[in-house]
C-alpha cells in the first residue's frame, strides 16, 4: 500500500474506532451480573455467591403425541361451514386444542455426521 | 443491573456476530437442506460464555455434539466461534464474551425464532415494547438474523435462514426440543411474541391454570410461557431444552462433566421429563425426556 493510501485508510480508520469505543465505554461493566431466572418456576440466585435457590414452580410439559394438525384443520372447516354468528360460541365452548410439538419421522440423512439415535 | 446485563449482552453479541459475519457458517440445515421457512419455530441457538473450550466439551460430552471451530484473524488475535452439530446437522454456536466481560456476564443461551421477515419482526417488536440488541445483519449462508429483547427484559433472536428451517419432524435426542418463558405477564408476553413472531397464543388445554400459555405456529406447538413468581431477584427469561434419551441419566452426566443441576428429575411418574442444568460456565439449559410417538 502506497504512503498515502495509508494515510486515506488511517483518517478513515479513526472515526470508526472512535465510534466503536465510544459505544462501549459508557457501558463498563463491573461487578456481577445475575444469572436469568430460570428453574422450576424458577429463581437461580445470584451466580458469583455460588448459591442456587430453585423454588418449586411449573414448566410446562411440551405436548408429544399424535400431531393434531389434521383434526385442527377439521375443525377449521366445520367452523368455517357454519353461519358466523356460531362461530363465536364454538369457541368458547370448545377451545382450541394444543397441538403436539412436530413429530413427523424424520427421513434417512443424505450425507454425513454419525447415525442419529 | 438488567438494564446493565443487556447492555453487556449487546456488546457481546455485537462482538460475537461482527466477527462471525464473514466467516463461514454452515447452513442450518447442512445435511438435510429443506428449502422451507416455518416461522414460530426455534430454529437455532447461542451460547455466549467465558470458557468457550469447557463449554464444547461440556456439550459434546453430554449431548454427543460435534464441534467445529471456524476461526476469524483479527487484529487483535483469532477470534473463534464453534458450531455444534448433532448427527451432522447444526444447532447451536458457541461464542467466547470478551475477557473484560467474563466475570461480570455469566455463560447464557439466546434462542433463535424463524421469522419470514427480519425487519418486519424487530419493527413489531419495538412497536410493542421491545428493544433491539443486535440489529438486522445479513450472515453468509445463515441468512438475516437480529437479536431483540422483548418488553420484560428476556432477550430472543429472530432468524430467516437462507437455505430454509430444518425440517418439521420429531426432534431426536440432542435436539432443541421445546422454549419456555418465565414472564411476568404471560399474556402480554404472549401477545407481544404472536405480533413479533406470528405465534399463535394459546391457552393450554392440559391445565386449569389462566395464566399458562402455548405459543403454536404451523400446527405445531412451539413453546410455552409460564408466571414468573414474584421474587425481587427474578427476571423473566428463556429456557431452552434438548432432548435426552434419559432425563436422570443425563443429569447425573452433567454432574459428572462438571455442570450443575437445578431442578434434578422428579421421582414422581408424571413429572420425570424434565430437569433444568447449567453448564461448567453457568449456562443454564432444560433437558427433557420424551415419550416415543405412538405412546401414551
Amino acid at each position: 500500500m502506497k504512503p498515502a493510501a495509508k494515510r486515506v485508510f488511517t483518517l478513515l480508520a479513526l472515526p470508526a474506532i472512535a465510534f466503536v469505543l465510544g459505544g462501549c465505554l459508557p457501558f463498563v461493566v463491573s461487578g456481577y451480573g445475575e444469572t436469568p431466572v430460570y428453574g422450576e418456576y424458577g429463581y437461580v440466585g445470584p451466580w458469583d455467591s455460588g448459591r442456587v435457590e430453585v423454588e418449586g414452580g411449573y414448566i410446562v410439559a411440551p405436548p408429544y403425541g399424535r400431531s393434531d394438525r389434521g383434526r385442527r384443520d377439521e375443525d377449521t372447516r366445520r367452523r368455517e361451514a357454519v353461519a358466523p354468528e356460531r362461530r363465536a360460541p364454538v369457541q368458547r365452548t370448545a377451545p382450541r386444542p394444543i397441538p403436539s410439538i412436530p413429530n413427523n419421522p424424520r427421513p434417512a440423512r443424505q450425507s454425513g455426521g454419525r447415525p442419529r439415535r | 443491573m438488567a438494564t446493565m446485563t443487556a447492555k453487556a449482552l449487546g456488546l457481546v453479541l455485537f462482538g460475537a456476530v461482527a466477527m462471525a459475519a464473514a466467516a463461514d457458517f454452515p447452513p442450518l440445515s447442512d445435511t438435510t437442506p429443506t428449502g422451507e421457512h416455518f416461522p414460530g419455530k426455534f430454529i437455532w441457538a447461542d451460547l455466549f460464555t467465558a470458557d468457550p473450550a469447557a463449554a464444547q466439551a461440556f456439550y459434546t460430552g453430554l449431548f454427543g455434539w460435534e464441534a467445529t471451530t471456524i476461526e476469524r484473524p483479527t487484529p487483535s488475535g483469532t477470534h473463534s466461534y464453534i458450531v455444534l452439530a448433532n448427527g451432522g446437522e447444526p444447532v447451536a454456536g458457541l461464542a467466547a464474551l470478551p475477557s473484560r466481560m467474563q466475570d461480570a456476564v455469566h455463560g447464557r443461551w439466546v434462542g433463535y425464532v424463524s421469522v419470514p421477515d427480519v425487519a418486519k419482526a424487530l419493527a413489531a417488536a419495538t412497536a410493542a415494547g421491545g428493544r433491539v440488541l443486535f440489529p438486522a445483519r445479513d450472515l453468509p449462508r445463515r441468512g438475516t438474523q437480529a437479536i431483540f429483547v422483548d418488553p420484560e427484559g428476556a432477550e430472543l433472536g429472530v432468524l430467516h435462514s437462507s437455505a430454509g428451517d430444518p425440517g418439521e419432524y420429531a426432534p431426536d435426542t440432542g435436539d432443541w426440543t421445546w422454549a419456555q418463558l418465565f414472564a411476568r405477564d404471560p399474556a402480554a408476553e404472549g401477545r407481544f411474541y404472536a405480533s413479533v413472531a406470528g405465534l399463535d397464543v394459546l391457552p393450554d388445554t392440559r391445565d386449569d391454570r389462566p395464566d399458562v400459555f402455548v405459543l403454536a405456529s404451523g400446527g405445531y406447538s412451539r413453546a410455552s410461557v409460564a408466571p414468573l413468581p414474584p421474587r425481587p431477584k427474578a427476571k423473566p427469561g428463556w429456557l431452552l431444552f434438548v432432548r435426552v434419551a434419559d432425563v436422570k441419566a443425563a443429569a447425573a452426566k452433567a454432574i459428572s462433566l462438571g455442570g450443575r443441576v437445578l431442578v434434578a428429575p422428579s421421582d414422581a411418574p408424571t413429572e420425570y421429563w424434565r430437569a433444568v442444568i447449567a453448564d461448567p460456565t453457568g449456562a443454564v439449559i432444560g433437558l427433557v425426556q420424551l415419550d416415543e410417538p405412538g405412546q401414551p
